[in-house]
């Protein structure tokens, strides 16, 4: 989903202050940003989402801009904040599944749609551990973050032929690695 | 120098590339060999559509609007998620809290265990510190801890020296300042003498078990350790001083 032409007037409004709009910024990057994070087996998504947001509400005074160039914006900052991750944690794809099942009891929510996820969850980040590092960067920022190629290659600040070969190989790779009768289901 | 291969090659992926754009917009490739990777696109898109906390994103964008109006209105801004560094900064600053945190509790450890004396608690410590070349008061710490375990104000390099050796704890303690008081810093001798010394030193930390002839032992022991280190010690020539300055002098420094 995007703003479109709304994007000019919300951003304006987010500039002024105005809590509607700022709901409506987040309320589109919110979703893209935390799975983003999880996808790449960060601890806590949402906690890093919540620092690019505070990052993000730092430098949008400054920002002028196309709603696609706000999207590479926002995900310069989520890149970031991984790199960051990444460096002090020296975390590999981790699992969250009894924090987040725990998450859901206290909230009284049924469970077994966490566990199915989490199962999905699973099989997606064994799909992505075959990858280099680049490959699941790049194939992370196109499918969980929908940024096209181009915003891709400035987020990570290379050029733009050098992601579609990256995206070529690891989409390659990760077709070898894909079961048969999961990829016909 | 491209073959002529190339443009086909070139052609096909851009053919790849074209239904690989359509398969993540969620559209069918053209090409049906690339049509099993829809599952794991759809997969890995679910991450970008799963449920969020409740109040998650509400919370920052309040903030985010406190922040937009306190920058126009030059005030600070209220924000109902904790106040945040930048993601980095923040990382660094905590890094360096930390360390400094250590290195101060370390410090005050470490100086606090230096002026300890036989039968202190951090006495041990302090033999530990020193070990290791921290806080290493060398010839005039072992001193000070000698003269409080006798219970003196000083142990000069002159009246220790000058005593006779006996089987007595006084003496064996007297025998051991002079010792240390005369050995050259950083010798192999000073080194056997000190250990000697600690042996002794740990020894009478603990008054309760302290007796006569155990002191007496150790003290034998001392003795025969120095007298090894000084069959060992190299010949000095005459005219020739291997030690530092101010090891061996007279106590006149001391005395003043």
């Amino acid at each position: 989903m995007t703003l479109g032409h709304s994007f000019e007037s919300v951003l304006e409004a987010a500039k002024l202050g105005a809590d509607w709009a700022w709901a409506v910024l987040y309320g589109e990057i919110a979703g893209p940003v935390t799975g983003f994070f999880r996808s790449r087996g960060v601890a806590d998504p949402e906690e890093a989402a919540g620092d690019v947001f505070f990052e993000l509400a730092r430098g949008l005074v400054s920002f002028e801009g196309s709603e696609d160039s706000f999207h590479t914006f926002v995900f310069v900052i989520a890149y970031k904040r991984l790199q960051v991750e990444s460096r002090y944690s020296n975390r590999k794809l981790r699992t969250a599944l009894a924090d987040r099942v725990l998450d859901r009891l206290h909230d009284n929510v049924e469970v077994i749609g966490v566990i199915a996820e989490h199962r999905v969850s699973e099989e997606v980040r064994q799909a992505l551990e075959v990858l280099t590092p680049d490959q699941r960067d790049v194939l992370s920022l196109r499918i969980v973050g929908g940024l096209s190629i181009d915003q891709v290659a400035e987020v990570l600040n290379r050029g733009v032929k050098k992601i579609k070969v990256v995206q070529r190989r690891g989409m390659a790779r990760v077709r070898s690695q894909l079961p048969t009768e999961a990829v016909l289901a | 120098m491209r073959s002529e291969t190339a443009p086909r090659e070139d052609m096909w992926s851009d053919l790849i590339d074209r239904d690989l754009d359509l398969l993540i917009d969620g559209k069918q490739p053209y090409n049906s060999d690339l049509a099993p990777l829809r599952s794991f696109v759809n997969m890995l898109g679910s991450f970008g559509a799963t449920e969020l906390s409740p109040g998650f994103p509400e919370d920052h964008a309040a903030d985010g609007a406190a922040m937009a109006r306190a920058r126009l209105s030059d005030t600070p801004a209220r924000l109902s998620t904790p106040r945040r560094l930048a993601f980095g900064l923040r990382r660094r600053v905590t890094a360096a809290a930390t360390s400094l945190m250590m290195i101060v509790g370390m410090t005050g450890v470490a100086w606090a265990a230096d002026s300890a004396v036989p039968g202190d608690w951090n006495y041990g410590l302090d033999r530990a510190l020193e070990s290791i070349g921290v806080g290493a008061g060398g010839a005039e710490e072992r001193l000070q801890e000698l003269a409080v375990v006798r219970g003196t104000e000083t142990v000069s390099r002159d009246d220790s020296g000058s005593r006779a050796e006996s089987e007595n704890s006084e003496v064996g303690l007297d025998n051991a300042a002079a010792t240390v008081a005369e050995t050259p810093r950083g010798s192999q001798r000073a080194t056997d003498i000190g250990e000697a010394v600690s042996t002794l030193l740990t020894y009478l930390a603990n008054p309760e078990r302290v007796d006569g002839p155990t002191v007496s032992e150790l003290a034998k022991q001392f003795k025969q350790a120095q007298g090894s280190s000084e069959s060992n010690r190299p010949e000095v020539k005459p005219g020739e001083d291997n030690r530092p300055d101010d090891a061996g002098k007279p106590a006149e420094a001391d005395n003043r």
